[in-house]
């Protein structure tokens, strides 16, 4: 069976000052299409740096990362870069919308930045706004929108690629219980009307219940929490 | 751009600089060769002179007896000169030439291959006819040498200005991580980067170029007006101008983004969380205690040091190439006005050497200011001679040969010797000494030094010193003559035998232009040591440089008539004065005055761009200071403590940076450069207060403004908040 995301023994490590700190230990794990991941842990635990490798936004040490077969660690810069555009989206939990571009602009960066034609984005973008409900809000600056506001344009800027896979370091952290459970449920309805594969770094628990699989980070080790689709496996360390 | 202008004007500044410097040395380039072409065209309307031909030679060329077909004709003769040979008493011809056809060269160059031999055998028995040629036959490699100046130039200009805007682009790169994090993020690969920085500065670049060409082309014109010139401009140098500035931008943005592609986004995105760090937590106590705002600060200088550094070699750099750039400027001048031999003469097919009474007739020739003896120098090398000094006249870190015979003592061969009459020695005068010139006709064993070897100081000698010189008087073993250097000297000292004489020096040359050290004694010293004959065959006549071409033309003939008095003297016009005017005229010196200012606006572009940024992104930090209690005079101390260290530090790196830069300059001008051009020109190294004022005023004034402003804007923008209630007051 072929799995979206797999990767094998990763390694991350950060020297501060003379200690060498392992953020990410020797972490496998394989992700089937269409299937939505949580993964849960305290602060500092290394689940956002787990998820930046994943996603082709940081460098492992050691180890490997398939997305689709294709190993982004052995891509060259260049490749990593159009490969990231066209086929990933990613959430920041802080948005990082650019400030002094409007929501529309923000939305439209990947296409930009990919060379998307813009007929062949026209579609997604008026049911992804419709979707999120920010047609009323394109004009504005990231300044002049609400958290949860800006959350729905960062989730836009994710999927208007319509990438396979989407990566969500948690995108409700900043938001209130009433925006969370909203973001959450734009997220899962995108995900099944693309059928998207969705890995989301979180600590909210009550979010993370939505997921399939549930897996714990701890000091830089992953293990199986709960799998929902299949109760047996239920702390299982590994896969 | 449109919309965020403010963020491009600095790039504006700095293009539109750098169209001016390639629109400068462009235009002039093409002016230079019109330059040129004035000055050769209306001095000399041939290209070659035939002299002293006897009659037959002359009818022979009168006549063009080689020519059959007009297609043979490669030239016409423009005047006849007959004089008379005052030895044998009959009549010489001058013939000038003027050559033919498209490639004057290669007429040229069949005349010689065709004329000559016929020429020469119908000379006279032992005497043949010389040549000279004018510079109007070399014009065109001129031509080809003024375009390869200006390749090098714009070369080196293009290294420059893709430093300059890549010093820029790095300042906006470090400050925009943030952004280019978020484009790769969402997939913008290096072409993607690449393209959008290029097409922004290309952008920027097209609406400063009308301009910066049109300022251009006026300075040149105004420079070059006052030189009586009008100046041309042709629709190419716009292409050039244009083409340059385009290829400086795109080399400017593509080192940067081509490393920007290979950095991980991640790390960009959180540059921007770390740079609104009030301080890393390892240095971050005690950081609000008593002596907030100083050392926090302080702290805070070096938080960013890498920041800080790079501003400051980025920014006073400028400040420092200016200095060069004018001190080349001075170097040019003192090039253009070094006195160089307008005629040389040779007597050596004739029985007589220089003496007193030639010495009279030549000065008594209108326009001849001095005539030095050339050709009887002997290096120290050649006659397997060295010299010995004492280790304490050796300036600090100089390497000699120790000299093992003689404990404390050293050798060295970069010598060369000289026989100097008491009217020769006058000549010397010219130059700074001490001591007494003539003490050498007074004892036998004194001698005049130069305290230089390439140039540069390499004695501490004072007048009244001992040197004792080798005189080689045997050889014990052959010496190997692979080695060279300081290890040939080792072997001759070990392997010949010398005969070593003390002599006292009686005067130190101070700024002799020399490759080796010159040691000048009486003719009859010389001829002892060196075992050759003092009779100077060779003369080098330095004429006013006021003459006109009209004038040097009449010296000429009156030196020609005066050589055939003494039979064959070969006399040849160098058209030093012809030369030294055209390099005046090119107007180099003024065109790097202009560079030279142009740099130096550089600097506050570097300056103020960063700082804006830099604090722009520390605004976030003084609210949060504020928020715990900070002072708003304490954060106004903050600016004007930080403005002051970079005003302090910019003046210390700027005297550093300036002294590096200008003394580079001096050693390549004065002591590499030679090796190539076969010419010791010697420039003072010195650093013009004017400049270094200009350059310390420009850094520390834009080193503290570049602090102090920010603080406006940022209380001007506080006010604002406050008024419209979405900033707490304190």
């Amino acid at each position: 069976m072929g799995y979206i995301l797999q990767t094998e023994s990763v390694i991350k490590q950060y020297k501060q000052y003379d200690a060498v700190i392992t953020a990410v230990n020797r972490v496998s794990i394989k992700v089937e299409e269409g299937e939505f991941v949580a993964i849960i842990g305290a602060s500092g635990s290394g689940k956002s740096t787990f998820l930046h490798i994943c996603a082709g936004l940081d460098k492992a040490d050691a180890g490997s990362v398939k997305i689709r077969g294709n190993d982004i660690t052995k891509m060259s810069a260049d490749e990593l870069g159009r490969f990231r555009g066209n086929n990933l989206g990613f959430i920041f939990q802080k948005h990082n919308l650019i400030p002094q571009f409007t929501a529309l602009e923000n939305i439209l960066i990947p296409t930009i930045m990919c060379n998307k034609e813009d007929a062949s984005y026209q579609e997604s973008l008026r049911k992804l706004v419709e979707t999120l409900d920010i047609q009323d809000r394109l004009s504005h600056l990231p300044s002049e929108l609400s958290g949860g506001q800006q959350q729905r344009v960062a989730i836009a800027r994710a999927l208007i690629n319509m990438p396979q896979i989407i990566f969500a370091d948690e995108p409700t952290g900043n938001l209130d219980r009433a925006n969370a459970d909203e973001v959450l449920s734009l997220l899962l309805k995108t995900k099944e009307v693309m059928g998207q594969t969705l890995i989301m770094v979180t600590h909210d628990l009550s979010i993370a219940e939505h997921a399939d699989r549930i897996f714990r980070m701890d000091n830089g080790i992953l293990s199986l929490e709960r799998d929902y689709l299949d109760p047996t496996k239920k702390t299982i360390n590994g896969y | 751009m449109f919309f965020n202008i403010k963020q491009y004007l600095c790039f504006f500044a700095a293009i539109f600089i750098i169209q001016m410097f390639y629109g400068l040395i462009t235009i002039s380039a093409d002016n230079n060769n019109a330059v040129e072409y004035n000055h050769v065209t209306s001095e000399y309307n041939y290209h070659m002179v035939l002299k002293d031909m006897n009659a037959s030679q002359a009818y022979f060329l009168m006549n063009d007896e080689l020519t059959v077909f007009k297609s043979d004709h490669i030239f016409d003769i423009v005047k006849t000169n007959e004089n008379t040979n005052y030895i044998t008493n009959e009549p010489v011809y001058d013939i000038y030439i003027s050559f033919t056809g498209d490639d004057i060269k290669a007429s040229e160059a069949r005349f010689r291959e065709k004329y000559f031999p016929e020429l020469q055998a119908i000379g006279n028995e032992g005497q043949s006819f010389r040549v000279s040629t004018t510079p109007l036959l070399n014009f065109k490699d001129n031509i080809t040498a003024n375009r390869v100046t200006y390749i090098f130039i714009s070369l080196i200009l293009l290294a420059f200005s893709t430093f300059l805007l890549m010093a820029l682009y790095n300042i906006r790169i470090n400050h925009y991580k943030f952004l280019y994090g978020i484009y790769m993020t969402f997939g913008a690969d290096f072409r993607k980067l690449f393209s959008t920085a290029f097409w922004e500065l290309f952008v920027v670049s097209l609406v400063t170029f009308i301009p910066a060409t049109g300022i251009s082309a006026l300075i040149i014109y105004l420079i070059y007006s006052t030189s009586g010139f009008t100046i041309s401009f042709s629709v190419l140098s716009v292409v050039k101008i244009l083409l340059f500035s385009v290829i400086s931008v795109a080399a400017a943005v593509f080192f940067p983004m081509r490393v920007m592609a290979v950095r991980a986004p991640m790390g960009l995105i959180v540059a921007q969380d770390n740079s609104n760090l009030v301080s890393s937590p390892y240095r971050s106590k005690n950081i609000l205690g008593a002596k907030f705002p100083r050392d926090y600060e302080l702290l805070s200088l070096w938080r960013f040091r890498k920041y800080n550094l790079q501003l400051l070699v980025t920014a006073v750099i400028f400040s420092a190439v200016f200095i060069c750039v004018l001190f080349i400027s001075e170097i040019n001048q003192t090039d253009i006005e070094y006195p160089r031999p307008q005629f040389t003469v040779d007597l050596s097919k004739t029985d007589f050497s220089y003496d007193d009474t030639m010495r009279e007739e030549l000065y008594a020739i209108d326009g001849v200011t001095e005539v030095w003896v050339d050709g009887l120098d002997t290096t120290a090398y050649d006659i397997g001679s060295h010299i010995v000094v004492n280790r304490k006249n050796i300036m600090p870190l100089q390497q000699f040969v120790k000299f093992e015979k003689k404990d404390g003592y050293n050798a060295t061969n970069d010598v060369y010797y000289s026989g100097y009459t008491r009217n020769q020695v006058e000549l010397l005068e010219k130059y700074q000494y001490d001591g007494d010139l003539y003490s050498i006709f007074e004892n036998d064993k004194t001698i005049i030094i130069g305290d230089s070897i390439s140039n540069i100081k390499k004695f501490n000698f004072k007048v009244g010193d001992k040197i004792e010189i080798a005189k080689k008087t045997g050889q014990i073993r052959a010496v190997d003559f692979n080695v060279s250097g300081t290890n040939l000297l080792r072997s001759q000292i070990d392997y010949y035998t010398f005969e070593y004489e003390e002599y006292t020096i009686g005067a130190i040359l101070k700024d002799i232009p020399s490759e080796k050290m010159p040691v000048f004694m009486t003719p009859e010293e010389f001829e002892w040591l060196t075992g050759i004959p003092h009779a100077p065959k060779k003369l080098n006549i330095y004429i006013d440089q006021s003459y006109t071409s009209e004038q040097v033309e009449e010296m000429e003939l009156s030196l020609r008539d005066w050589g055939r008095t003494y039979g064959l003297v070969n006399i040849v016009n160098h058209h030093a004065l012809n030369l030294k005017n055209i390099e005046q005229d090119k107007n180099y010196t003024q065109i790097f005055i202009c560079l030279s200012v142009l740099i130096l606006l550089i600097s506050p572009l570097a300056w103020f761009f960063s700082q804006t940024l830099y604090y722009m992104k520390r605004e976030n930090e003084f609210n949060i200071v504020l928020a715990m209690g900070g002072l708003a005079s304490e954060i106004k101390k903050i600016y004007i403590f930080g403005g002051i260290a970079m005003g302090i530090m910019s003046f210390i790196f700027c005297v550093i940076l300036s002294y590096l830069g200008s003394y580079a300059m001096f050693y390549f001008y004065n002591v590499s450069l030679p090796y190539f051009t076969h010419e010791f020109i010697r420039y003072s190294f010195y650093m013009p207060w004017y400049a270094i004022l200009t350059s310390v005023v420009v850094s520390v004034s834009c080193g503290f403004l570049s602090a102090y402003l920010p603080y406006r804007s940022y209380i001007k923008k506080r006010v604002n908040l406050e008024m419209s209630g979405e900033f707490g007051v304190e």
